[in-house]
């Protein structure tokens, strides 16, 4: 499955007064390919995804999926950055319940999904209600979703920005683990550099809002990747070259220490 | 470990109860202590004990489980028919924006309207017959859960609504997994106030026209100046009231445990 988004533009607000939101965005996700987004908060990154799950309406330009001769349309999921729980299921039934939609027997998605959340770490939650768990639990309960549905294409939005370094080192490896074994293309919306470098194979710079593509990065990295890399040479200059990119440039730095001074 | 918080489970929890009745049980001690003592007089203010003793011989009579019995038929039946044609009507206006627009100023109109002045021209309408004082307490039911139902269907978050889209919910599996449990909590906040008002009504309209029920046996205890009748009948309706309240919470509990709990109640 490859993914191309060419030229697309959305804006918000009244018709004589639209706010831009997304200008001339364009980009591809190759088959199987994991990709980051980064950008500055509201610079459009969940309006992206949004037009890439056919959720928002594409004001100009286009989102389109090329199947590799499947019959079925494309499955394109989204772990959503908000309520992307249903407070009224328990953890169990909200992480079965794409399969529920597929139509899998209840006990095969209940089996299927109490295996997938101990190895995200929600084993013994399972009866648990989304009010009584941590924002980064739910988020887990999230992603065990979209993984169970096997989807052709992943959109995450910033699946682990409430987490703690620790708990967020070892989702990030599960995730990357889960997508080894089966190859969907992800776009990964961030706003931690450290986290873009250490999970794609691409990184995609969005400007602040209205968002444009400002700069396209490889990520030169082997995998299967390990936290250790971040201490890597190829990791450290990919990072001061993004930073320098989102404008965190040594005189920027300057400025807002003497901002700071007074 | 386990006994140990068990015990002090069981002690908040008696503690909780302790608090619940103890104002109602120093306001009746002291009621019983001032008719004893003569301080009040006790054919306006008879003392608790023999309201008690009157109670328990009216209960054995069957007297009071009769006229308890014909309030709760009409409330029941009141609420049952207004709610859930109140409720179909506020679902239906949720999903027809201008149903909606047509109906609000009638329903804001009889809502502010107090119910009873409307008892004559359901009577002129109906017949003087129990349909007209069924009548009443059902259209405020009506009124309470065409409010509140239109309000659940229309404030429920569009993002529950786009996830169960966005993972192949059918449109029955979205009704079941999505828009109905979503609603439960304020279409329970309609049927509690519509019980109450259910209830309020029914003894209004039972002490204006009719024969039977708490609000006649209330009506006529004043008349005939049988204080301890008159006294019975407000505690029962009270007590209705009371249980009412607490059989519905425990309903929404067993039919909405996912809802973030209250602040702890004794009910
Ligand atoms: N439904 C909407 N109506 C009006 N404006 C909107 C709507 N959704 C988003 N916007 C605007 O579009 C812009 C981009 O919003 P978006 O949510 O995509 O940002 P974001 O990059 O995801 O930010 P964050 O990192 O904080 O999540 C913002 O200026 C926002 O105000
Ligand atoms: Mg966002």
């Amino acid at each position: 499955m490859r993914l191309t988004c060419s030229n697309l533009s959305v804006s918000f607000g009244r018709r004589n007064c639209p706010i831009p939101a997304l200008r001339n965005v364009s980009f591809t996700v190759g088959e199987g390919e994991f990709v980051a987004v980064i950008g500055p908060s509201g610079c459009g990154k969940t309006t992206l995804l949004r037009c890439l799950a056919g959720l928002e309406r594409v004001h100009s330009g286009k989102v389109s999926y090329e199947c590799g001769g499947g019959d079925r349309p494309p499955r394109i999921l989204m772990v959503f950055q908000e309520h992307g729980v249903l407070p009224w299921l328990t953890v169990l039934e909200n992480a079965a319940l794409g399969l529920e939609a597929q139509g899998v027997p209840k006990r095969a998605r209940e089996e299927r999904a109490r295996r997938l959340l101990a190895r995200l770490g929600l084993g013994g939650r399972e009866r648990a209600y989304p009010h009584q768990l941590s924002l980064g639990m739910k988020q887990r309960v999230a992603v065990a979703r979209s993984f169970l549905c096997a989807p052709d294409v992943l959109l995450m939005d910033e699946p682990f920005a409430a987490l703690d370094a620790q708990t967020r080192l070892k989702l990030q490896h599960e995730l990357l683990a889960l997508w080894q074994e089966r190859r969907c293309n992800v776009v990964f919306v961030t706003h931690d550099v450290d986290e873009a470098i250490l999970l794609s194979d691409r990184i995609i710079v969005l400007s602040a809002a209205p968002g444009t593509v400002t700069g396209e990065y490889s990520v030169g990295l082997p995998r299967p990747r390990e936290a250790g890399m971040m201490l890597s040479q190829a990791f450290t200059s990919l990072k001061s070259a993004l930073y320098a990119q989102l404008g965190f440039e040594g005189s920027q730095t300057c400025r807002t220490a003497e901002i700071m001074k007074g | 470990m386990p006994n140990r918080r068990n015990h002090e489970r069981l002690k908040t929890r008696a503690g909780r109860w302790l608090r619940f009745v103890s104002a109602p049980a120093v306001l009746l001690a002291a009621w019983e202590a001032l008719a004893l003592a003569d301080y009040v007089n006790p054919l306006f203010f008879p003392p608790p004990s023999r309201l008690a003793l009157e109670a328990v011989r009216m209960a054995a009579s069957g007297e009071l489980g009769a006229q308890i019995g014909a309030t709760l038929h009409r409330t029941v039946a009141a609420f049952l028919a207004g709610s859930l044609a109140g409720l179909a009507c506020g679902i239906v206006m949720g999903g027809f924006r201008w149903l909606h627009e047509a109906l609000e100023p009638l329903i804001a109109a009889v809502y502010a309207t107090p119910k009873l002045t409307l008892l004559p021209i359901l009577m002129l309408i109906l017949g003087v017959n129990e349909a007209a004082r069924v009548a009443v307490p059902a259209l405020s039911c009506f009124l309470l859960l065409a409010i509140h139902g239109f309000d659940a269907v229309r404030s429920i978050q569009k993002d529950y609504v786009e996830l169960a889209k966005n993972y192949g919910l059918t449109r029955l599996m979205r009704l079941r997994r999505v828009y109905l449990p979503a609603a439960v909590p304020q279409v329970f906040t309609g049927i509690r106030l519509a019980f109450g008002q259910a209830l309020v009504l029914t003894i209004s309209v039972e002490i204006v026209s009719s024969d039977s029920g708490l609000g006649n046996m209330i009506w006529t205890a004043w008349q005939t100046f049988s204080t301890e009748q008159l006294y019975i009948g407000v505690f029962a309706a009270a007590a209705l009231g009371i249980a009412s309240l607490v059989g519905l919470r425990r309903l929404e509990r067993k039919l909405a445990p996912w809802h973030e709990p209250h602040a702890e109640g004794i009910l």
